[in-house]
């Protein structure tokens, strides 16, 4: 029997050879809260496949400051004109090189330089049909391969599946697209394949859910997640109108567990996320209907928890600190205002001592 | 006669018939797995795979000279026969709208082939080509289940989704049991039929989609070239180059634009060759241009106007031909006596690509330096 092949691709900054690691036990964990995998292994039905594209971000980077490096050494050894002009590609690439050159020149590059661009696109499609090709013709199956891409891997999925199923390659009719080809699902956290499409448009791309007799739509599930807190997504969100109510699926989460709320494992720590994503990689609704609506409860999976699990009572006590407060008037006695003030210091006190434990 | 309108007496038997249906119907506690969304692979018996001849293993079997001769019409005809027969022995509307689907597919296909001017058999990757052009949007997928998510985590399964035609196999009865709209041996049958039908497809595919996997290896090669071995570009020029020249992800560019291109030199003066001292220069290439050439663009050729900038001489100008990796060779005439004029012979000088030289040759010079330190050790 075939794995269904399970994509993943990774957002802003570098990730290096073994990035899944920490996703892949993240999926292990949370297999556990549901009985249907009590004697199955997620692992024994589904190959996970990281997809890396910041490599050749990296290299260019490299590049640049090898090559500027070298040049403004000189220059300025030599006292030559202009020598300070090639200074800033000196250290674009150390480790300590700042936010601006691990993550924004990851989205600068995509968006801007075409290029590497192009090169990112062509990569990742290769990507994904290594595994898929490698699979005996009368047994690959498009239908086993599902898609989970996180910010910037988003707008790379896209654009790199938009071209992989409408090229026509050599003359030949296109084969990585429908009917002969149609992906099971895509899924898409903190989606930004708007707000950095340049040549292909998200929503007029072949990326999208469709059925069987509609050309143009490359899968059968669209999933899009969006943070209501992770500022990623928040400008020209994906939000796609016209997509097959069928196959298309947004929502919009309120979880809150750690501090890094557009992290790629906090986004599938959601049941919302990764019910829809282990049931599909198995094939079954092993996590059953009412399993799943189990999952999502607010008594089963409370909005705060983690390192946010105080919030709910330091919200609890700062309504006691309104009650207290409510008690006085402006025609209060002097009593009155003593009485609330020693009250209100204890909740303050604990108030105090909630912040304090707060795991930052 | 009776005068009774046709719409009501067709109620009225529905109406009569509604109870048969509801009792026909078989409620269970577990889907079986055949009306899962899951591939018929994941859940077939072992058992089955040996002996049921709908298995798409059998199937392949059973028509081999008619697949290495490339007549798949006749198989799918064939396995639309076999088709009608097997659904019809159990009666039923869905095994009679599957079946009609398979029909038109078949149908379909023998349209593609009448365009694509083929009498009988596939012959060529062209061909192939040509049927899956005039396919439209029937294909490998056709009669094979689709699913949608009623809640956004747990999925069900639909035949023929969006069209007049649609059918759902079973429905939740909201107590967690199932209920099964589809006999369970016609949804049996169906799911094997159209597996079968889909690995014939691919089968039939497969030639030209190895072509086009072919093609997607040939154009990365040709980025790797490019971008990672070929000449190196500062981001200025590799906007430049995004913006000027004719690309896409699978058809990489082959020419490169170079300016204001910085790198180190050594310049020697061609003055007397006994006197000859190299000097380590600025050369920076004002404005020049590369040709890629061989299968996967793999060498590359090229002329560039260059300046020449070093602390003893005022600047140099001339020509530098890039005349293999790494590597090029340039003239430069400087004003060396200070009459503004560039009449004296030309200096030549060699730059180096730092960061390719680097790259392919770096990891030799450092072996080579770390034996030398655990010698002198």
């Amino acid at each position: 029997m075939n794995k269904t092949l399970l994509f993943i691709i990774h957002g802003m900054g570098v990730h290096n050879q073994g990035w899944e690691t920490d996703l892949k036990t993240k999926l292990t964990d949370l297999t556990t809260r549901y009985p249907g995998f009590q004697n199955v292994d997620l692992w024994d039905r589904v190959e996970l496949i990281p997809i890396r594209y910041d490599n050749h971000i990296v290299d260019a980077l490299n590049q640049w400051q090898t090559s500027g490096g070298t040049a403004s050494a000189f220059a300025e050894a030599n006292k030559l004109a202009g020598s300070e002009s090639l200074a800033w590609l000196d250290d674009i690439a150390n480790e300590d090189s700042g936010f601006f050159w691990s993550h924004v020149a990851d989205v600068v590059i995509y968006r801007f330089f075409e290029l590497y661009r192009d090169r990112i696109r062509a990569s990742v499609a290769k990507q994904v049909a290594d595994p898929i090709m490698a699979i005996p013709k009368t047994q690959r199956d498009f239908s086993r391969v599902l898609f989970l891409a996180h910010s910037l891997g988003t707008s790379v999925l896209h654009d790199s599946l938009h071209m992989l199923g409408k090229n026509r390659f050599a003359g030949y009719a296109n084969t990585f697209s429908p009917p002969t080809a149609r992906f099971r699902a895509i899924m898409t956290l903190a989606n930004v394949s708007r707000v950095l499409q340049n040549d292909i448009k998200a929503y007029d791309s072949i990326v999208q859910p469709g059925a069987h007799n509609k050309a143009d739509t490359n899968c059968k599930q669209f999933f899009n997640f969006r943070h209501e807190l992770d500022p990623i997504c928040l400008v020209r969100r994906f939000d796609p109108q016209h997509f097959s109510t069928r196959g298309y699926i947004h929502r919009t989460l309120e979880h809150y567990r750690d501090w890094n709320l557009h992290g790629f494992e906090h986004y599938l720590d959601h049941p919302r996320v990764h019910i829809p994503l282990l049931n599909m990689a198995m094939g079954r609704n092993i996590v059953s209907s009412s399993q799943a609506r189990t999952a999502i409860d607010n008594r089963t999976y409370p909005q705060f928890g983690g390192k946010f699990k105080d919030v709910p009572a330091l919200q609890q006590k700062l309504q006691e600190l309104r009650t207290i407060l409510s008690d006085l008037r402006t025609e209060s006695s002097l009593g009155d205002m003593f009485k609330v003030v020693t009250k209100s210091k204890k909740v303050l006190a604990e108030i105090k001592d909630i912040i304090e434990n707060f795991d930052t | 006669m009776c005068k009774c309108k046709p719409m009501a007496v067709v109620v009225l038997l529905l109406v009569m018939a509604l109870p048969m249906v509801v009792l026909s119907q078989t409620v269970v506690e577990t889907l079986p797995r055949q009306y899962e969304f899951g591939e018929v692979s994941e859940w077939i018996s072992a058992g089955d795979k040996q002996s049921d001849a709908r298995w798409r293993e059998r199937v392949f079997e059973r028509f081999a000279p008619e697949l290495a001769a490339g007549r798949y019409l006749k198989i799918l005809e064939a396995l639309a026969d076999e088709s009608r027969a097997d659904l019809g022995q159990y009666g039923g509307a869905a095994g009679a709208v599957f079946q009609a689907q398979f029909d038109m597919l078949v149908g379909q296909f023998r349209t593609a082939l009448q365009e694509a001017a083929i009498a009988d058999a596939v012959q060529t990757d062209q061909q192939r080509s040509a049927v899956l052009d005039a396919m439209g949007t029937r294909g490998a997928d056709s009669l094979r289940p689709e699913e949608y998510s009623p809640d956004g985590m747990t999925f069900q399964t639909v035949y023929f989704m969006e069209t007049a035609h649609e059918l759902a196999p079973y429905e939740e009865t909201g107590d967690g049991k199932f209920s099964l709209l589809i006999p369970p041996e016609v949804m049996y049958s169906m799911r094997l039929r159209g597996d079968a039908v889909h690995a014939i497809f691919m089968d039939f595919v497969a030639p030209v989609q190895q072509k086009q996997y072919a093609a997607i290896i040939t154009a990365n090669n040709k980025w790797d070239n490019y971008l990672a071995n070929g000449y190196s570009q500062y981001p200025w020029e590799a906007l430049l180059n995004g913006w000027v020249m004719n690309f896409h992800a699978f058809n990489p560019p082959d020419k490169q634009v170079i300016l204001a291109h910085p790198s180190l030199a050594v310049e020697a003066s061609t003055l007397s060759f006994d006197e000859m001292t190299a000097k380590e220069v600025l050369n920076v290439e004002l404005l020049g241009f590369l040709w890629y050439f061989g299968q996967n663009n793999e060498h590359y050729t090229g002329l560039s106007l260059s300046a020449v900038l070093r602390d003893d001489l005022r600047p140099g100008f001339g020509p530098v031909l890039h005349w293999r990796r790494n590597i090029s060779l340039g003239l430069a005439w400087h004003d060396v006596d200070g009459n503004d004029k560039f009449d004296e012979d030309p200096y030549v000088f060699m730059s180096v690509d730092a960061f390719r030289f680097m790259q392919s040759e770096g990891p030799k010079f450092r072996a080579e330096y770390e034996k030398a330190r655990a010698y002198l050790d």
